[in-house]
């Protein structure tokens, strides 16, 4: 493994038919990915913070495939911890979601927005505007913690309050960055977040005794620390994902996952000030304690840190985190291609029971071609897109699969180990 | 005048300044002496009138250290809550120690104080832990609760311990003779006390035990929430409103059900377990007519596998998928570990269908609901598959019954020979 880790993933991914995808398309999606980094990383949103992000994509232009994929990374990208599926009363609460104003004036955007290489399932199976109104509301299965709106002409009133993204714009970002036409990706916290399923029998014997109880990873996460990564880092791509789109979706969906790290650190980084404040706000409005809210006072400052460390915050913000990261993994995989199941596959889906069930589950999420070679009357297609019984919501999950939500729940408390040893140089 | 006369005088006159020195040295010394013994005494009154003062002030703040949320603050204040019965309390132990220490050691005092010292910090002990206990199980902090009975144990081990050394009963084969007889009398006659100790640390040290737990001991017909939590005893506040208190040595010798976990919504949800007894008069293979009233039932179709509904298909199978199905698609439902809808041995009454389920809302109202809601559904959907559910006849039915074996009307008379 060469030590800069620097890879290209993006070049094994195939359409359906099995075609790769042309060149410029997945030049695209590299610059993309790093522009969308670069407007992203200045965005700091806690788990407790009011404002969303909102974003403004301007796509007419001769480059118009490029704006297309940075409309792609963006709804890969915008996902925080703010986010609330539904309140108590189990109502959506739209003002949690990030807001991608999609603008352009062709009449067919939303079908070239459909297309493989750039939202391909999103708009299918999901809830969004077309200049305002509602569209896709019957189909939409799942809630998304993005609000996407596709218009013709963009009001500028708020222009303060976005992050516009335009052609100009990204054209002055390449002319100031040459070197991001070598293509490649450091997929080195890819393969360390990729490490979290190979913990064993630390975290697969865990009961079902409240999965958002930090402290029940506590064995998990240090066998993590030391022993797992603590081993020297693999390549991502290996010779297996040449045949094999599981494994390329698998690894893509690494990486996807560990370019959210950044700004989930910069958001828990807040998030943990503000406890801070707040504990010692409320220790100095009691009377009989003699300390006083102060600035920049160290006693204070070390008083606090005992009180209030950051993995306690990490702790507290569990939910929330695990929470973010299932809309982000939803948004992911109907990028990548997949789907809800269909009404004949969740009965047969039910019809089976135990390892039969686990194995009909793989089968689903897998290659099309061994899926119509086992049921070969339900299939009139030959390329049908993967599905995923865990594409529902966050609250449906807990009763679909709760034994898999640990998982994400790991995940998220393992962010600062792995950042710990991968210093962001990016 | 005479030489030695003068000589004798000025000997005489020498002596006298020599007494008047050492007068005047006694004397110093005895004045300086008087002022240190003032000044000591000085000393001693300040510092007896601060302690008593300090000791007032400590007794009016006791009720504020004990409110505060530091254990230091909570420990002074607990050690001077006092009331006149523990004045009482004390003196009663005062008499006991004094009578058996002059019995080991009579006319020795360093011994006798030495335990009553001890016996006063022990009491100490017992009653600062006891006062922090009242605190700890208000606030549901178990550590502090076991923290305070293992210092119970360590302040009556330390006061064994103390007696032993102090009474050199080793020494004494006599007196180690007595102390262990009584020892092990007193093992016997408190054995339940001693076994509810072990229980304790057993229960606290594997987290099996904390207060506000829903805890179940079928044995012992308790139901409800623990409230307080001690060496020897557990206190059960029932969900009839009623109180029991058990030995805690009985949730270590029996079985005991801790449900906590489980109404808190920690586990995949609180189990649904019914039966439903069918009339196998109504079963009955599905005909064609059937099956096209059955596709035309949107509401039914949502669950059921176009597949199955043939003619010739037993509707209590169909009835069986369907209701498979809607629950598993029931959004209060869990499909894990398990889900099951099943039919049971045939019964003389009928045929019973097991419904077998996780609801994931625990606590007992919201349980009770929609257990009920689900219960009401499998009744009402079952009509459209032709079924009914057995209930036995009452009188009501025998009386109003236009049942007739033969056309002819019964008679009651008998015939004649």
């Amino acid at each position: 493994m060469s030590k800069d880790s620097i890879e290209h993933p993006f070049e094994k991914l195939n359409r359906k038919d099995g075609k790769p995808f042309d060149d410029f398309i997945v030049n695209n999606w590299y610059i993309a990915r790093k522009y969308v980094k670069s407007k992203l990383k200045d965005v700091i949103i806690g788990p407790t913070s009011k404002e969303i992000l909102k974003v403004v994509i301007e796509i007419d232009d001769d480059n118009k495939n490029l704006m297309l994929s940075v409309v792609r990374q963006v709804a890969l990208i915008a996902h925080y911890p703010n986010y609330v599926e539904y309140d108590k009363f189990g109502h959506t609460r739209p003002e949690t979601h990030s807001v991608i104003k999609v603008v352009s004036k062709d009449q067919d955007i939303v079908n070239l927005l459909k297309r493989e290489e750039y939202l391909n399932n999103l708009l299918v199976y999901c809830q969004y505007k077309r200049n305002g109104v509602e569209q896709n509301k019957l189909n939409s299965l799942m809630p998304i913690d993005l609000d996407i709106d596709i218009v013709d002409i963009y009001d500028e009133h708020d222009k303060d309050k976005v992050i516009l993204m335009t052609p100009s714009d990204i054209q002055s970002f390449l002319s100031l960055n040459k070197d991001i036409n070598k293509k490649g990706i450091d997929t080195k916290r890819a393969v360390l977040s990729g490490r979290v399923y190979d913990i064993g029998v630390e975290i697969d014997n865990l009961p079902y005794e409240d999965i958002h109880d930090a402290k029940r990873y506590g064995r998990a996460l240090t066998i993590f620390k030391h022993n797992i990564l603590s081993r020297e880092v693999e390549s991502l791509v290996d010779a297996k994902w040449d045949n094999d789109q599981v494994k390329v979706k698998n690894g893509l969906s690494n990486i996807f996952c560990s370019d959210r790290f950044d700004s989930l650190m910069a958001g828990m980084d807040k998030a943990y000030h503000q406890m801070r404040d707040d504990f010692c706000k409320k220790c100095s409005q009691n009377k009989n304690n003699k300390c006083k809210k102060k600035e920049n006072d160290k006693k204070q400052d070390n008083c606090t840190k005992k009180k209030i460390t950051k993995e306690s915050c990490w702790e507290k913000y569990e939910y929330e985190l695990a929470l973010s990261e299932h809309a982000r993994w939803i948004v992911e995989k109907l990028i990548l291609g997949f789907r809800p199941m269909n009404t004949a596959e969740q009965e047969r889906y039910e019809h089976y029971f135990g390892k039969r069930r686990k194995e009909y589950g793989n089968l689903l999420k897998g290659d099309s071609a061994n899926l119509i070679n086992y049921f070969p009357g339900d299939y009139s297609d030959k390329n049908i897109d993967p599905t995923h019984v865990n594409l529902c919501s966050f609250k449906e999950l807990r009763r679909i699969d709760p034994d898999n939500m640990k998982y994400d729940s790991f995940l998220m408390l393992a962010i600062p180990m792995i950042l710990e040893i991968d210093s962001p140089r990016r | 005048m005479d030489t030695s006369l003068v000589n004798y005088y000025d000997t005489i006159i020498a002596k006298v300044y020599l007494q008047t020195d050492t007068v005047k040295t006694v004397v110093q010394k005895t004045t300086e002496s008087n002022e240190c013994s003032t000044f000591i005494k000085i000393i001693t009154i300040a510092a007896l009138v601060l302690a008593i003062v300090g000791f007032l002030i400590l007794i009016r703040s006791s009720k504020k250290n004990l409110a505060s949320e530091k254990l230091c603050k909570q420990i002074i204040g607990a050690m001077f809550q006092w009331r006149p019965k523990h004045f009482l309390i004390f003196l009663v132990l005062l008499v006991p120690t004094f009578l058996v220490s002059q019995i080991l050691s009579p006319c020795q005092w360093i011994p006798c104080l030495w335990l009553i010292g001890i016996n006063l910090i022990v009491w100490m002990t017992i009653k600062v832990c006891r006062q922090l206990t009242d605190i700890f199980s208000l606030r549901k902090q178990d550590t502090g609760i076991t923290w305070c009975y293992v210092s119970i144990l360590i302040a009556i081990g330390v006061w064994i311990l103390a007696f032993v050394l102090i009474y050199n009963t080793k020494d004494d084969p006599k007196v180690a003779a007595a102390i262990t007889v009584i020892g092990t009398v007193l093992s016997i006659v408190f054995k339940d006390k001693i076994s509810g100790v072990v229980a304790f640390l057993h229960l606290r040290m594997h987290h099996l035990l904390n207060i506000g737990d829903w805890i179940k001991v079928p044995k012992l017909d308790v139901d409800g929430e623990v409230k307080r939590v001690t060496l020897t005893s557990v206190t059960i506040y029932n969900w009839d409103t009623t109180t029991s208190v058990i030995p805690i040595s009985a949730l270590h010798s029996d079985h005991f059900k801790n449900l906590q976990n489980m109404m808190e919504g920690k586990t995949y949800g609180r189990r649904m377990y019914m039966s439903f007894i069918f009339d196998t008069e109504w079963f009955h293979t599905i005909s064609e007519q059937e099956v096209a009233k059955l596709n035309a039932n949107e509401e039914v179709m949502r669950y059921l596998p176009k597949n199955e509904v043939t003619e010739g298909n037993l509707n209590a199978r169909l009835y069986r998928l369907y209701l498979y199905h809607w629950l598993m698609n029931h959004k209060h439902i869990s499909q894990q570990p398990r889900m099951i809808v099943r039919w049971q041995d045939q019964m003389p009454e009928g045929m019973p269908l097991q419904v077998y389920a996780f609801i994931i809302d625990s606590s007992l109202a919201t349980f009770e609901w929609q257990q009920s809601q689900i219960v009401e559904h499998i009744i009402n959907s079952m009509e459209p598959f032709g079924l009914r559910l057995y209930q036995r006849p009452s009188g009501y039915d025998a009386s109003n019954n236009n049942i007739f074996m033969t056309n002819k009307p019964a008679q009651y008379g008998k015939e004649e020979m």
